[in-house]
């Protein structure tokens, strides 16, 4: 079974990036550029990895990660200078970032769980 | 010698003393004619001996005083005394002249025998002495004292200023009015001088009979007899009370205005357009460290000279024109003084007109170094601020756009790893696509790094130019956006077009940019978090609003609020330099900033002036 991975960023862009690049047959790639569906997708489903962004169109990444209650690995992404990691994040990761290091994380955080 | 030669001899005698004597001497008969003159009288009255001897002597006589020489030799014919008395002779020119008469009458043959002098010049002399006497007994404070100083008769002028009656002044001395002022010596030496036959004159504070104080110019002179010894001294005075009172107010008022000036450091100076010669006041000569010469006045090429060599054309420029044209002018300059300071003088000046031509220059001159020095710091340190507050203000900024420009090369990295990934299986639709998208996210990372470039520029002396206010606002928003998107704020804008103004382009900017910070910082914490922007026009002035959601500034806070260091942020949020440097950039501008008290939330107004320049 594929590693479930979410991506949450209003860059249309870059989902469409982080989808292409990763989507294969061991990680199944679902991306949403609206942080309230995101939620109610992630809440539902429970995916293996949640990829939030930090600034999304209505709300940040932080308060994104509290409203969803699961065990997902939860990792902020953020192309800010200076932002802290909650609590309710296992990761952080620094944009810009190269996705084969992506592919190699959530493989390791996955094993790792 | 024989009787007959002696009578011979003492007849050429009297001949001799009658012909040659100065006195008139004359013999006149009963019928009222003269019956011999001597020489004299044609020389004193001008008429031939025929003239004199053919007419009546009354016909010489003044009309006025005909009936009292008839008296007079009617008393002499009657008494026999010897005669005396004064009439006037009419000249042969028709003016009189006062003879004083002695004679004698003949009982047996009734001729009078008279002698006569011309005291024409000593009646003159007395009658003038007279009429000063009167004068000065009417016209000054008189009085009169013995050899002891006991004061024999007064004026009423002097029984009007002193107070005293003239029975109080006569028999007392001069100490009754003796105010205290003057030592003992003054006194001394005074009647030193005047015992001694010397007339004294000078200044006399004397006291009134009330306590009030009079100021006296006085002239005591003693009078002398035919012994010069002194039998009395006269006392002449004139009140310069009020004199003494305004001089006295005329030199405190300068004395005042020299230590007002002084203090001040305010100096004064006239040139006369003429000649060049400047005149100074003292302080002008303490304030450009010249020494004061008696008698030495300096011209306008050695005033030049003090000031440094490139400000002299300056002064000279100014003075010519003021000269010419009558324009008034005010420069700031450095001098070099004498003494070897360098130091900033302010100097203005003005014509004077005297019937519609310019005769002098004169103005004041002023030490304002220590002004200037503090004023220069300022802007250095103002200009410090300024840029301290663009760096402050870039600083916060870059945070944001950080994720601006890591967005898009996230994307360029993505895509660039996509076409490697692939390699030879990608399509060239595929690769026109991605390469696409990747020039895309590139241009947006230059457009971001294009407005930090212009709104990172140092340069002290930027250029001024006509400018967009919208495209400015534009610009600023630009640069916003990231920390507004980060903060969740609105930003409204509406704008009219082309509202040009002259400004520093990036200066503007920075305001507009602080001024949005400041509203994004102070709504952040708020449900309702909303920024408009709006910018009108009318015929001479753009202004633009800029309106939160906030709910004002409280009004004490807002006379200090564009202070230095003055924030209503909390202690880690703001410097307090941004509203500072807003007012100043401003205020370079020409334009004005204010907060609309009227609107319900806060509201920070700007006004421009319009340009037509391009």
């Amino acid at each position: 079974m594929p590693i479930q991975v979410t991506y949450i960023d209003d860059e249309e862009l870059l989902c469409e990036m982080f989808k292409e690049y990763l989507h294969s047959s061991e990680i199944e790639v679902t991306t949403f550029t609206d942080e309230k569906t995101a939620i109610e997708y992630c809440n539902n489903t429970k995916p293996d990895l949640i990829f939030i962004d930090y600034r999304l169109k209505t709300e940040n990444g932080i308060n994104v990660a509290k409203a969803i209650n699961n065990d997902s690995i939860k990792t902020l992404v953020t192309g800010e200078l200076n932002v802290n990691i909650d609590n309710c994040f296992d990761f952080k990761i620094e944009k810009p970032y190269k996705l084969a290091d992506i592919r190699s994380f959530i493989i390791g955080a996955y094993n790792a769980k | 010698m024989t009787n007959i030669e002696s009578n011979i001899e003492s007849n050429n005698i009297y001949q001799q003393f009658f012909s040659l004597s100065n006195d008139l001497l004359c013999v006149t008969n009963e019928t009222g004619y003269f019956q011999i003159v001597n020489p004299s009288f044609s020389r004193i009255l001008g008429y031939s001996e025929q003239e004199l001897l053919s007419t009546p002597v009354l016909d010489f006589v003044h009309p006025d005083d005909v009936d009292r020489t008839i008296q007079q030799i009617e008393k002499l014919k009657k008494s026999q005394h010897a005669l005396c008395f004064e009439n006037r002779y009419r000249h042969k020119n028709n003016s009189y002249l006062t003879f004083s008469w002695h004679g004698y009458i003949d009982p047996a043959t009734q001729l009078i025998y008279s002698t006569a002098r011309d005291i024409t010049d000593e009646i003159k002399i007395q009658s003038t002495l007279k009429n000063i006497q009167n004068a000065l007994e009417q016209e000054t404070i008189y009085a009169e004292t013995d050899v002891r100083g006991i004061i024999t008769k007064v004026n009423d002028k002097f029984c009007d200023i002193s107070g005293y009656s003239k029975e109080e002044l006569i028999g007392s001395t001069h100490k009754l009015i003796n105010s205290g002022h003057h030592t003992r010596a003054f006194f001394k030496n005074l009647w030193k001088s005047i015992s001694s036959g010397k007339v004294w004159s000078g200044t006399i504070k004397n006291q009134k009979k009330n306590g009030d104080y009079y100021y006296v110019q006085s002239i005591l002179l003693p009078i002398l007899d035919h012994n010069n010894q002194i039998t009395k001294y006269i006392a002449i005075r004139q009140d310069i009370t009020e004199q003494v009172n305004s001089e006295s107010q005329h030199l405190k008022s300068l004395k005042i205005l020299s230590e007002t000036s002084s203090a001040a450091k305010v100096g004064g100076w006239e040139m006369d357009v003429a000649t060049g010669v400047l005149s100074w006041t003292d302080e002008t000569f303490r304030i450009l460290e010249v020494e004061m010469v008696d008698g030495l006045t300096p011209k306008l090429p050695e005033g030049l000279q003090l000031f440094l060599d490139k400000d002299q054309p300056k002064i000279e420029k100014a003075v010519r024109r003021a000269a010419e044209f009558g324009e008034p002018y005010a420069l700031e300059l450095k001098a070099h003084t004498p003494k070897g300071n360098i130091k900033w003088i302010y100097t203005n000046g003005k014509a004077t007109y005297k019937k519609s031509k310019i005769v002098s220059i004169s103005g004041t001159i002023q030490d304002i170094h220590e002004r200037k020095m503090t004023e220069i710091k300022a802007n250095k340190e103002k200009q410090k601020s300024v840029i301290n507050g663009k760096f402050a203000a870039l600083g916060e900024l870059s945070a944001s756009i950080a994720h601006e420009i890591n967005n898009p090369l996230g994307v360029i990295s993505g895509y660039a790893e996509i076409l490697q990934s692939k390699n030879s299986a990608i399509t060239s639709k595929e690769l026109s696509s991605k390469s696409a998208i990747i020039l895309k996210s590139c241009d947006r990372i230059a457009h971001i790094v294009k407005s930090l470039k212009k709104f990172s520029r140092t340069d002290e002396e930027s250029p001024y130019a006509t400018c967009s206010l919208s495209d400015l606002v534009h610009e600023a928003t630009i640069l916003t956006q990231p920390k507004l998107k980060f903060r969740m704020i609105k930003l409204n804008y509406t704008s009219v077009e082309a509202c040009n103004i002259w400004c520093n382009e990036i200066e503007i900017e920075q305001v507009i940019v602080n001024l949005i910070n400041n509203a994004i910082d102070a709504i952040s914490a708020l449900s309702d978090k909303w920024i408009d922007i709006s910018i009108t026009e009318n015929e001479r002035h753009c202004q633009m609003s800029i309106t939160d959601s906030g709910t004002g500034i409280a009004l004490k806070d807002q006379s200090s609020i564009f202070e230095p260091f003055v924030t209503t942020k909390g202690a880690t949020e703001g410097t307090g330099l941004g509203l500072s440097i807003v007012k100043g950039i401003l205020d370079n501008h020409g334009a004005t900033i204010s907060i609309d008290n009227n609107s319900p939330n806060t509201c920070f107004v700007i006004c421009f002036s319009k340009t037509d320049k391009i």
